[in-house]
């Protein structure tokens, strides 16, 4: 797995390529954790680019779980940007598909940022 | 799981040698070419063991062990140094700042794997563990680690005590349940319960997370289970009480997926209701249908507003349940990176339907093993079959 972070009109994007299983779940939770520590108040909008991400055990979703509650103390919000293949489908088995807002379109994920905010 | 090494060096073939055998030998291999990277390393990845160059441009070896052991969290990885074969002095003050070993330049390469299974077997106990000792801070000893080690192993019996002893017994039906942890003590479990009527409350549950978080928060949910479930009539209501109560009480962070159903044996049906977990399979129209068992709501112990429904399903003679944890289905093949997945498991299910159900629990155990070529597991493997009798047995 590697991880490329970018900010674009104050959300933080993470573009995640490769495998999130066995111990990558916990190098993408310092990840984000830090990226969760470092936002303002209020103000910590992040989204996961899954584009790329092929495969994602039941640990990595743990992680994408524990990342929406960190994200929710700090005040803010995540989103998954194109997840596909079986991470789809872990999150209809958790039955998580109302909890994480899923988008196709990268402009359209970045803009949902703004209207939850206003 | 493979156990993972990180070798740091400035010298990139030593470097690509190094990965390329100890991949051979079955490790996971990542790299650093310098300290400062490999300091990032250590702590975004918790290797198991490091390889770690002392001669190194900027930050040399010593100062990366004083680093590493000033941290909580890399304060326990063993480290083996690499060192030139004249360099005495180095080697002893290496071991001083806190290495583990030393191998020489140039080195041997079966000797190089030699000292690390040393290393990696004086550890391996330790690094279990690893979850309280952060939380022990300087308090952390050797004897501490002994001790707790002691502690663990007593924890881990009375955690196999709460798994049932043996299938229980309810006419008409043969059942099975199956665990295997990949650690000490584990986050999986299952539970047969008896009801009055002629039925049986069953459960499967898995806590994300290893280890001690998640053994102790495992006892919490079959505690609950078992004080509330002669309280509620539907295994919705049950769930949705669990959920309630490890919401309030634990960090969200940790959770669990679980499935809890209730078998009649008097009106021939199974009413379940899943929080997340993997589909039950259900076998059915003498095998030639298998079916996924999908009513019920989200993860256990997250989210307060969580809501379950439950599902009634009638059974017929000759009808399979099978309820299993992800180990199964995530157990892995290394060599195509492929889950073992839920089609081979429902093929097993309908190719094996003649075996009892305890047969069936092993069968599918040597499946999985047959399919990753190993016995060393990533996670805890649970299964629970249940038969109905077909009148013949």
């Amino acid at each position: 797995m590697t991880v490329d972070i970018r900010k674009q009109e104050g959300v933080t994007i993470l573009d995640i390529e490769g495998r999130i299983i066995g111990s990558d779940s916990l190098a993408l939770k310092n990840i984000i954790d830090e990226q969760v520590d470092d936002a303002k108040e209020g103000n910590a909008n992040i989204l996961l680019n899954l584009a790329d991400v092929r495969m994602v055990d039941s640990s990595g979703l743990g992680i994408i779980v524990a990342s929406y509650t960190a994200v929710r103390k700090k005040g803010g919000r995540i989103a998954l940007l194109q997840p596909g293949g079986n991470i789809r489908s872990l999150i209809v088995m958790a039955k998580l598909v109302t909890v994480f807002d899923r988008y196709e379109d990268e402009g359209e994920a970045i803009a949902s940022f703004y209207k939850s905010n206003n | 799981m493979a156990e993972t090494i990180l070798a740091v060096d400035d010298d990139i073939d030593i470097l690509e040698l190094i990965q390329m055998s100890l991949t051979a030998e079955g490790f996971d291999v990542i790299t650093a070419n310098d300290g400062m990277s490999a300091l990032e390393k250590a702590t975004a990845y918790s290797p198991d063991l490091i390889l770690l160059d002392l001669m190194m441009p900027v930050m040399d070896g010593f100062e990366v062990i004083g680093k590493l052991r000033a941290e909580t969290q890399t304060r326990t990885i063993p480290v083996i140094m690499l060192t030139a074969r004249a360099q005495t002095h180095e080697r002893v003050q290496g071991l001083h700042a806190g290495a583990d070993d030393y191998v020489t330049k140039p080195f041997d390469l079966d000797e190089l794997t030699a000292r690390i299974e040393a290393v990696l077997g004086r550890t391996r106990s330790t690094k279990y563990i690893n979850p309280l000792i952060s939380t022990m801070g300087d308090w952390f000893t050797e004897e501490g680690v002994e001790q707790l080690a002691s502690h663990l192993e007593t924890a881990a019996v009375i955690q196999q005590n709460l798994i049932p002893q043996k299938a229980p017994d309810l006419s008409g039906f043969d059942i099975a349940g199956f665990l295997r942890s990949s650690m000490t003590v584990s986050g999986d479990f299952y539970d047969f319960i008896p009801l009055e009527d002629n039925r049986l409350g069953i459960a499967i549950a898995d806590v994300r997370g290893k280890g001690i978080p998640a053994a102790l928060l495992m006892v919490m949910i079959r505690t609950i289970l078992r004080l509330i479930c002669r309280e509620e009539t539907s295994p919705a209501a049950v769930l949705k009480r669990i959920n309630d109560l490890l919401a309030i009480d634990t960090d969200p962070d940790l959770f669990a997926t679980m499935v809890y159903g209730i078998l009649d044996s008097a009106a021939m049906t199974f009413t379940y209701s899943s929080a997340g977990h993997c589909y039950p399979l259900h076998l059915k129209n003498g095998g030639a249908q298998v079916d996924e068992l999908k009513m019920g709501g989200m993860i256990l112990g997250t989210f307060d507003h969580a809501v379950f429904e439950s599902e009634t399903i009638p059974l017929a003679p000759g009808d399979e349940l099978l309820l299993y944890t992800d180990g199964v289905t995530e157990a892995e093949r290394k060599s195509d990176e492929t889950f073992y997945g839920e089609e081979r498991l429902s093929a097993i299910l309908q190719s094996n339907s003649d075996q009892p159900a305890e047969t069936l629990c092993q069968t599918i155990e040597t499946a999985l093993f047959d399919f990753s070529g190993t016995d060393h597991r990533d996670d805890d493997v649970t299964i629970v079959v249940i038969k109905v009798k077909d009148g013949k047995e």
